[in-house]
């Protein structure tokens, strides 16, 4: 009797716990089909900005200032461009004494369209402000890249640093009064290993439902580059990270978005070794799934670039146009998704000196480019519609 | 939030708490056999993973090299740590093997496809139910079945995922880290020896004795 007893009490232990455990995977199971809003990746859509609108008596513009003045000793790198409020941009970039030291700070500084004027650097992050706010030791930052979502925020998304560039995780900070004022840095998990390794160049590109996707890449072990949904939500962000490329040394995603829920996406030729070109993938459904690599016929001197879709469905590149050298900063112009293309207008050629890490932003009748000129400033250059028109009128 | 914060901090007070433990018997500093001695063990853990020197404490140090430790991380420093509270062990030495042998599979198969060494994006497959959820929910119905005490652990993972316990919004996540790969790779080449002369000269504990028997533990446990 006694010994049916334990027998029936191990029986119901384990119904008990085999209960508890369909229960427990039954509520990840409910979440994904039945219930909440929809969290597959499909079941968003890419938001275009609006087409500019060109007025008939647009004079073309074009124009080219410095964010920021040289200093001795100090280095400038990765610049991104955003919108910030009504004829308002922000600049973001790196500074320190060189590339990955301890004393890299984020800086900022704002640029007035009906001005023409920049404010003064002020520091957004250091690795002391980026340490106190996430309670967490910061060997030094890195890489940042400022964006706009649908809602009117302004999203700073950055690399703290342990030891080198392949020690990167991701950080971000939101700004809900255009800039003004930040968010305390919150830190991304995107990888169980350590949380190695992860790094932006890049911006977004917005969603519906007020999602977007971040570019990212990998360089620890391998050289990769992954895309990042993001759903902000009122306290916090939800995320989920899906691989762009399996093959080759792909970094440095630039999202260029296209018709209904397809994207194209050009990378950084990390392979070395030889002539390398920029390569392309594709995705059908939002960036969930891609396809594999190709390269494009433009150069690329293991360099960054940016690019960026015109209103009328034509893809404009600020790129390296050499194999070897940064010597030189090119406009380029494709009219055919990517197949082939053109040169529009060299931004800078001097043997010896560097242009660098160049990023493209829209904002309204405005094209905003920045660029690292020598790794010692920023440089701005801004230009219209009809500037760009006349230049393809002359390509074509 | 509030409880995911605290949450996190687990794992670096126990682990404290497990190398104080470990440092006296070792060193024959001190002998910790009270309950009193062993209380003090686990506040002065406290107060070294909380309060802060140079601007962050212990916990935040041990947190910023390895960010989100998981429940299995959880799960092996509360077995390492509890014969030193309770004087018995939590886990034999068969399902403690088992349970490292498991860690390390899985954690090196699932980091192994993060790093970008397979091609199969193993990862992506955590952050909403996947086939791979399934798999994990039958393995744990037949930890329950042959009523193996891992189950508990198993169970574990998936009930601190749907309440959201660790920063990570991703299930494997929950079930492994890198700083687990490392313990319990450490765990299996420390103890081959003893668990190799284990194998070739005891049956070891008959199955579902493991909270109840008293192991033959090393210093380690």
């Amino acid at each position: 009797m006694a010994e049916s007893t334990v027998a029936d009490k191990a029986v119901s232990g384990r119904l008990l716990a085999a209960s508890l455990t369909i229960l427990l995977y039954s509520i990840p199971f409910y979440q994904k089909y039945f219930s909440g809003p929809p969290e597959e990746w499909t079941e968003f859509r890419i938001a275009h900005t609006q087409p500019v609108e060109r007025s008939r008596q647009e004079a073309p513009y074009f124009a080219a200032d410095f964010v920021n003045q040289a200093k001795p000793g100090v280095m400038c790198h990765v610049p991104s461009i955003a919108v910030a409020g009504k004829d308002k941009l922000i600049c973001t970039w790196y500074a320190g004494s060189r590339e990955a030291a301890s004393d890299v700070a984020v800086y900022a500084a704002f640029f007035q369209e009906n001005t023409g004027k920049w404010t003064e650097p002020e520091v957004l992050v250091d690795r002391i402000s980026s340490s106190r706010e996430l309670r967490r030791w910061v060997g030094k930052v890195g890489n940042a890249v400022v964006m706009n979502d649908n809602h009117g925020r302004l999203w700073l998304f950055y690399a703290s640093l342990l030891g080198g560039w392949s020690t990167a995780s991701l950080n971000y900070k939101v700004s809900r009064d255009e800039g003004r004022t930040w968010t305390a840095s919150r830190k991304m998990i995107l990888s169980p290993f350590f949380n190695l390794t992860n790094n932006v160049k890049n911006g977004g590109q917005n969603l519906s439902r007020a999602a977007f996707l971040l570019p990212v890449y990998h360089e620890f072990l391998r050289k990769f580059s992954n895309v990042v949904l993001v759903r902000p939500q009122a306290e916090k962000i939800q995320y989920e990270m899906r691989r762009i490329t399996r093959t080759g040394k792909a970094i440095q995603p630039v999202l260029i978005p296209w018709d209904g829920q397809n994207l194209l996406a050009v990378f950084r030729n990390a392979a070395g070794g030889g002539p390398g070109h920029i390569l392309k993938a594709e995705s059908r459904d939002v960036g969930r799934h891609w396809s594999g690599l190709t390269a494009t016929p433009l150069p690329n001197p293991d360099s960054g670039f940016d690019m960026i879709r015109l209103g009328d469905g034509a893809i404009l590149g600020a790129i390296n146009q050499s194999f070897q050298e940064r010597d030189n900063l090119t406009l380029v112009i494709s009219r055919d998704g990517g197949m082939t293309w053109a040169d529009l207008y060299v931004l800078e050629n001097t043997p010896g000196k560097e242009y660098a890490y160049p990023f493209l932003a829209r904002s309204g009748r405005y094209y905003h480019l920045t660029y690292s000129y020598e790794r010692s400033r920023i440089k701005h250059v801004v230009f219209n519609e009809a500037w760009l028109q006349g230049l393809i009128g002359h390509v074509h | 939030m509030f409880i995911k914060e605290y949450f996190q901090l687990l794992v670096p007070w126990l682990l404290i708490a497990w190398l104080i433990f470990s440092l006296c018997s070792w060193t024959g500093l001190a002998q910790i056999h009270k309950a009193w001695q062993k209380l003090a063990v686990l506040a002065l853990a406290a107060i070294m993973a909380l309060v802060p020197f140079l601007g962050l404490s212990l916990a935040d140090y041990l947190l910023s090299l390895n960010p989100n430790f998981s429940i299995g991380s959880l799960a092996l420093v509360g077995v390492l740590l509890w014969p030193k509270i309770a004087g018995r062990p939590l886990l034999s030495e068969s399902s403690l093997r088992v349970f490292c042998l498991w860690n390390a599979g899985f954690s090196l198969v699932l980091f192994s496809s993060c790093l970008g060494l397979i091609p199969y994006d193993l990862y992506a497959l955590g952050y909403h139910f996947s086939p791979w959820f399934a798999v994990m929910a039958l393995t744990t119905l037949v930890a329950v079945w042959v009523w193996s005490p891992l189950s508990f652990i198993f169970i574990a993972y998936i009930a601190a995922f749907d309440l959201q316990l660790l920063p990570s919004p991703n299930f494997f996540d929950y079930l492994t880290d890198g700083f687990l790969l490392f313990m319990s790779s450490g765990l299996l080449l420390f103890r081959a020896r003893p668990w190799s002369t284990e194998i070739q000269g005891s049956p070891g504990p008959p199955r579902g004795a493991e909270f109840s028997q008293a192991g033959k533990g090393s210093a380690l446990i």
